[in-house]
């Protein structure tokens, strides 16, 4: 009853030329093939579908007609930086509650805390961990078992040569993501070979 | 006749899945129901319990319902509900969602019937992903006085057994399906997000029966890249889901100790009303009684029965009277009610505002990026197809 997967041979490959081009085109400085998350969607409105050069990842790099593999890693390329965003959207909103929470116990009245609701879990009168509703604020993670950041962020840690990425950009960022999900030790080292000569980083 | 028999089996049918009450006892809280064996993480629902229907589209003005807090109670209950399911550990992730656009195996939704410090009545129906009702239940429970005693107080909500109960029908429910039927309706919700991002791609995997329920026509590859793509951006939307559950958390917290308060001292003067009512009442039927009865006996020939009768009609007026203090000192506990409700309503409603404004600009954020990703799922569908399209004409020059 599965289908067959559509696009499975060359999609790494795909992949790979897809971020050298995108590489090429930060580096003629126009920015436009990589795109960021806040460019996201107008840039994908710009292209309905075009294959004859004329997509933004493809004026940047000022190269031929693009596949449609080549297609798709690009566009994937600006799905993953729309994660990133989406990202640090949420980690922005996870510190914005966390010092919320934090200037929140700093106004509760030492009285409130000790005559008031217990704060946190505890083991309940039928046997279960039992977690009264809001008590003590903001422990919502109750019920959120598990997860934290989505899995496929970062699965392969970076060699010892590669920095921090503190002052990575777009496309860097999206080889160094791209490197750190990579299965395959060979195409892993190729791709941070490509973030090593984009950065300017002597192997 | 066999029409007739099968007509009255329907009607018995229907009777009997049609909503039903449940009075839960409040003094009794039942424990948590937990599975007989430990299901396969990939048989585990997820389960989110929508934002209650506050209840306020039939609300009266001389009901004493304040609106506010109402909305509060539509935020502070579903998670109560969702802790209990989450400690019975027959679930996966129990999450308060707030909005039904959100994809999960199970959806629950309620609706606030009756609240106050006395009684509690929630209407309840759950669905999962097929569209197969689980429940549809009015659920309603008396506080007992022992439920607002400092002791119990701190342990659990005076109306635990609520939650327990409903806990517990639907962990029963669950345990009635088998655990393929099970990883159905999660292949099914997986189905259903990823056809909400990329309908192109993934419309022809899922069909209804003609019953309406919602079955698996086919399947896509493990490995499909499109699905890989949709199952990055549901451990997103999950991220998104979690994060929001600290505001409700935090909501709760906040909301915990003046709400609880409120709930005390409306029981205490509920009571207090109802007693003083049913006295009142009493007073009154039983002084008028005795006025008339004395009135009977004045008009008796027998001066006994003329002096008793006088007696009759004093005591009957003093009744009568204490009856209509009483009713005027149930008037104070009606405004004493009214009067704590409107206090806490000022004091939770900027909480309420807030958790509002917080869920809503977050929510619309992460449209935002839906929507974008949507598009680009598009386009990546149709780069997808302009890459097999032209392999027919390599056969065909």
């Amino acid at each position: 009853m599965r289908d067959n997967p559509t696009l499975d041979p060359g999609t790494l490959a795909a992949l790979e030329a897809a971020m050298e081009a995108a590489a090429q085109g930060g580096n003629a400085g126009t920015g436009e093939g990589a795109g960021t998350g806040s460019e996201t969607g107008a840039a994908s409105g710009q292209w309905p579908g075009d294959t004859q050069g004329s997509s933004p990842g493809n004026a940047g790099a000022g190269t031929g007609p693009l596949t449609p593999a080549e297609q798709v890693a690009i566009l994937d390329a600006r799905l993953e930086a729309g994660a990133g965003d989406f990202d640090t959207m949420i980690l922005e909103e996870q510190a914005r509650q966390r010092s919320a929470r934090r200037a929140s116990s700093d106004d509760t009245p030492a009285s409130e805390s000790a005559g008031g609701a217990p704060a946190g879990g505890r083991e309940g009168p039928y046997g279960e961990d039992i977690t009264v509703a809001g008590a003590g604020g903001g422990r919502g993670s109750v019920n959120t078992p598990g997860r934290s950041a989505p899995a496929n962020t970062a699965r392969y840690p970076a060699p010892d040569d590669i920095p921090s990425g503190n002052d990575d950009d777009v496309v860097a960022r999206q080889l160094r993501e791209a490197a750190m999900r990579e299965p395959d030790p060979a195409v892993r080292e190729k791709l941070w070979d490509e973030y090593r000569k984009y950065k300017g980083l002597t192997p | 006749m066999t029409t007739a028999r099968l007509a009255l089996a329907a009607l018995l049918l229907v009777t009997l899945t049609a909503c039903v009450n449940q009075t839960v006892k409040t003094s009794a809280v039942p424990p948590l129901e937990r599975p007989t064996e430990v299901a396969p993480e990939t048989a585990l629902l997820d389960v989110g319990v929508l934002v209650f229907d506050p209840g306020l589209d039939e609300y009266e003005e001389d009901q004493q319902i304040y609106p506010e807090v109402r909305k509060a109670e539509a935020r502070f209950m579903p998670r109560l509900l969702a802790e209990a399911m989450q400690n019975s550990g027959a679930w996966g992730a129990v999450r308060v969602i707030p909005s039904d656009r959100q994809t999960v195996d199970l959806l629950v939704r309620g609706r606030i019937v009756h609240s106050d410090g006395e009684t509690l009545e929630l209407h309840i129906v759950a669905r999962d992903a097929r569209g197969a009702e689980w429940l549809d239940k009015t659920y309603e429970a008396n506080a007992s006085k022992y439920a607002y005693a400092p002791t119990t107080r701190t342990s659990y909500d005076p109306f635990q057994a609520i939650y327990h109960t409903i806990a517990n029908d639907l962990a029963r429910q669950q345990e009635s399906l088998t655990l393929a039927q099970r990883e159905d309706i999660r292949l099914i919700t997986e189905l259903q997000f990823a056809r909400s991002f990329s309908p192109e791609a993934f419309d022809g995997y899922l069909s209804e029966n003609r019953k309406g329920v919602v079955e698996v026509s086919r399947l896509p590859a493990d490995d499909d890249p499109m699905l890989e793509r949709i199952r990055s951006i549901r451990e997103r939307d999950q991220l998104f889901v979690d994060t929001l559950q600290e505001h409700y958390g935090y909501f709760s917290g906040e909301m915990q100790v003046p709400y609880q308060e409120w709930r005390k001292m409306s029981y205490e003067e509920a009571i207090a009303l109802q007693e003083l009512q049913a006295e009142s009442r009493r007073n009154l039927i039983a002084g008028g009684a005795a006025i008339l009865a004395g009135i009977y006996a004045a008009g008796s020939s027998e001066r006994s029965s003329r002096a008793a009768g006088n007696v009759a009609i004093i005591g009957g007026g003093y009744l009568l009277k204490s009856g209509l203090e009483k009713r005027a000192e149930a008037q104070i506990h009606v405004a004493a009610l009214e009067e704590l409700g409107m206090s806490l309503e000022a004091e939770i409603t900027p909480q309420v505002i807030e958790l509002e404004d917080r869920t809503v600009m977050l929510s619309g954020n992460v449209e935002e990026q839906y929507a974008q990703w949507r598009e680009l799922l598009a386009d990546i569908y149709q780069a997808e197809v302009g890459l097999l399209e032209p392999l027919p004409t390599v056969d065909n020059p």
